[in-house]
């Protein structure tokens, strides 16, 4: 779907941001990247939709060069990006009008527009706020009209940048259930965070670190790595890897969360 | 959060009561195209600003009562006149007291009956010339509105200077969220310029100055997030379609012969 | 010496339109002391924020700091506030500036001013070759750890933090806390705001719960932990769980460790 192949990217100004990366995302995959402030993520996923083109390497989706400017709408259409702040990706003055923008820009003709959008809004539960003004609406509300968006224009791969960063709790959990769901029903994920919590559900964690990859793999394996290496993981994970270690629980369990960790300590009969 | 949310809306309210006062409804002027009922009210305003006597006022007036009432729209046009009440008083009082004319009072500065005339005039004038165009946002939605103003705009040569008419009707929808948010950032700044010793409530003309730099510095990171949002939403801005396609209709072409030819009628004969 | 919240009401609009957001909350901070403020969101925290260094007045109860009502303009000097959005409170051209901001308000100069900010940038752990460049082409966690230098370089006696962890990653959070340490024993009082209740439980002296406006409890994180209606962290609800289906552990352990000790010391005195 996605490749990357030895992208470097610097500043104008010099700063090297990303180094010598490979990445190969695969199609219905749902893959996290997960990294602190300031590791290169935002840039990293900007290279794969075209917004940035790498000062050196190949990016390509569906065998296309996102360098090549005869591709770029397409590129754009296949790989829709969802960005971190919900008020700064408003781009209409109803929900309606916002999530319609992208099919408008691929000319597409009313009627089509109109069935994409019913559908989109419809995806992530926002029905019946179709008509409202998007100043009207709180920032879990916003982002889920920028994954309609996205949506309408029935894009493959769906890239989040720190969708949640920005939203309580509540929101939060809302919008990785809308993530799950897409993902489940064939979209391919790239879902960008800080938050390890949010890695757990992926079938594919890449941890960034001053902009090179400093591990790569399923969830279970790179916890454990960074939890061996002394840093945080979530507390239900670190509480089951020191049972682990322990050998007062299987070394197999990998628990979603507390719960499950529960039934591992201590199984309901 | 909530208090937040709340002066969203109210701000969202404020505007929607003043620019957007749509009111759903299935009248005959609703049904009209935006283009059509931009063109009436663009020669209303022009005969209503030739009309020169207050009978001729009147005559508008009662067209406005009966489209109001062909509208089955309510009053929501007259809520539109409240917040200029302020400038129509000053207008009036202008007019009356600084015309040359007989005096209506016996005093040294006393409205004049030359001027109680002017100023009524041009006050009425007004007044009518807001009316209608309440008529307008109340049976029109305004994204239809904008769609309207993009298609009159399109065959116009602005290319020329370097715009084209999506490009008006994008910046038109943008505003509509973007100004009342920058507004919303505004407040946020100032509460954190007032907590760290501003002196905003001492010196309010240094204060607001060094309110406005950082918020019109603010407003461009902010445009250039939603400029690559709108980038990576496939916007090119010479060309999309619209969700809503506007399609002339032979009461629409009646209707835009009979306003024209009463204007070209009442013009030049 | 304290921040002294009494009886404090909040609400907006008139009519039907009105919005209660504080009812009725009273708390004190003391100078050293560490209190934790957790709600949902729409608790009215924002709002009970604004109200401690008089950028919003009580509409009725009374709101005092060391004394000083709190719309005296003396409270804002002595409250330093950090909002939770560090990017809407940075509004300098560059670091040094907005860090220089609070202190030249407040009449600061010269080598003063370049050593206080030189200081504060000191106390967030951030390297002083920032102070240079826009606070725009920082990280997230850079730019909070600077927005909280600009509130430091005033050196308030009491400091008040809304979600000053949302958005950051275990390394900066782990910044902030240090340094929030070093401040609570110089003996400035920390309000800390979240809903993260990891958080706070770890660190407060005191904690405040907040729902919808109302406060529902004020006691030590121990107390709170043992009342079961109020939202808990997720290992505190795993050792709770465990203690329903049988197994001797402490309900009000929240932290990774203490959980850790506890199941082993039960395990094995089930296992035999």
């Amino acid at each position: 779907m996605i490749e990357l192949k030895g992208v470097s990217y610097s500043y104008p100004n010099g700063n090297k941001v990303l180094d010598n990366i490979d990445i190969r995302i695969e199609k219905g995959s749902f893959t996290t990247i997960l990294g602190d402030n300031g590791s290169g993520k935002s840039t990293l996923i900007r290279h794969m939709n075209g917004l940035l083109k790498p000062s050196q390497g190949v990016v390509s989706v569906c065998g296309m060069d996102t360098a090549s400017p005869a591709d770029i709408w397409k590129i754009r259409q296949t790989v829709g990006m969802v960005f971190q702040d919900p008020h700064s990706q408003a781009v209409g003055a109803t929900v309606e009008e916002d999530v319609a923008f992208g099919p408008e820009n691929l000319a597409l003709e009313s009627d089509e527009i109109r069935l994409l959008v019913t559908n989109a809004i419809a995806n992530v539960g926002l029905e019946c706020l179709e008509d409202s003004l998007l100043m009207s609406l709180s920032g879990g509300q916003l982002q889920k009209t920028a994954i309609a968006g996205v949506l309408a224009m029935v894009s493959e791969v769906l890239i989040f940048d720190e969708v949640t960063s920005m939203l309580d709790s509540d929101s939060r959990s809302q919008i990785i259930d809308i993530v799950r769901q897409l993902n489940k029903r064939g979209n391919t994920v790239v879902y960008v965070t800080h938050h390890m919590e949010e890695a757990l559900f992926a079938n594919r964690v890449i941890v960034l670190e001053n902009g090179s990859i400093a591990s790569d793999g399923t969830p279970r394996d790179v916890f454990r790595e960074i939890y061996a290496s002394g840093r945080k993981v979530p507390p239900h994970l670190e509480l089951a890897f020191r049972l682990q270690d322990a050998g007062m629980i299987s070394p197999d369990v990998f628990p979603m969360d507390a719960l499950s960790l529960k039934e591992e300590i201590c199984p309901s009969r | 959060m909530r208090l937040l949310e709340h002066c969203r809306k109210k701000g969202a309210d404020q505007v929607e009561g003043f620019l957007f006062s749509y009111v759903a409804g299935k009248s005959v002027l609703h049904g009209l195209d935006p283009r059509v009922k931009i063109l009436s009210v663009m020669c209303l305003s022009i005969l209503i600003f030739r009309s020169s006597t207050l009978v001729d006022l009147l005559v508008f007036a009662l067209l406005f009562v009966g489209l109001t009432i062909l509208a089955g729209s309510g009053l929501s046009g007259i809520r539109s006149v409240r917040p200029l009440l302020p400038i129509f008083v000053f207008i009036f009082l202008i007019h009356s007291f600084f015309t040359e004319g007989a005096a209506l009072f016996n005093s040294q500065f006393s409205p004049t009956y030359e001027g109680f005339l002017k100023g009524s005039l041009v006050t009425v004038r007004f007044v009518l010339l807001i009316l209608y165009g309440s008529l307008l946002t109340s049976t029109t939605r305004p994204v239809v509105i904008t769609a309207g103003i993009e298609r009159i705009l399109r065959p116009l040569p602005l290319r020329r200077v370097g715009v084209t008419s999506f490009e008006i009707a994008t910046m038109m929808s943008l505003a509509i969220y973007f100004v009342p948010h920058l507004l919303w950032y505004a407040g946020q700044v100032k509460d954190s310029q007032l907590s760290r010793g501003s002196k905003y409530r001492r010196d309010p003309i240094s204060g607001t100055l060094s309110l406005a730099i950082p918020v019109l510095k603010g407003s461009m990171r902010m445009a250039d997030d939603v400029a690559m949002a709108m980038e990576s939403r496939c916007y090119q801005g010479n060309f999309r379609t619209s969700l809503f396609e506007l399609k002339m209709t032979a009461r629409d072409v009646l209707v835009c012969s009979v306003v024209l030819g009463v204007t070209a009628l009442v013009l030049y004969a | 010496m304290s921040i002294e919240v009494n009886g404090l009401h909040f609400s907006y609009g008139k009519g039907k339109k009105r919005l209660t957001i504080l009812k009725d909350v009273t708390f004190s901070v003391g100078k050293g002391e560490f209190v934790g403020i957790i709600g949902n969101v729409g608790c009215g925290k924002t709002t009970l924020i604004k109200h401690l260094n008089g950028l919003l007045v009580p509409l009725s109860g009374n709101v005092t700091v060391d004394g000083l009502a709190s719309s005296k303009k003396e409270v804002c000097r002595k409250v330093g506030v950090l909002f939770q959005q560090p990017s809407k409170q940075l509004f300098c051209k560059t670091v040094f500036e907005d860090i220089a901001y609070g202190p030249s308000n407040f009449g600061m100069k010269g080598d003063e001013l370049e050593h206080c900010v030189h200081d504060a940038i000191e106390k967030v752990g951030l390297s002083s070759d920032i102070l240079g460049s826009s606070p725009f082409s920082l990280s997230g966690g850079e730019m909070r750890l600077v927005a909280l230098a600009g509130v430091l370089s005033s050196s308030p006696d009491y400091l008040v933090l809304d979600e000053p962890t949302s958005g950051l990653s275990t390394f900066y959070k782990e910044r902030l806390f240090r340094t929030l340490e070093l401040l609570r024993q110089n003996g400035v009082g920390i309000v800390l705001v979240s809903h993260h209740l990891e958080d706070v439980l770890g660190v407060a002296d005191k904690i405040v719960y907040l729902n919808e406006g109302k406060m529902v409890f004020e006691g030590t994180p121990e107390e709170y932990l043992s009342s079961l209606s109020f939202p808990a962290p997720e290992i505190t609800v795993l050792m709770r769980e465990l203690s329903s289906s049988g197994l001797a552990v402490k309900k009000t352990v929240f932290s990774v460790e203490d959980a850790f000790n506890e199941i082993v010391g039960a395990l094995s005195e089930k296992r035999g």
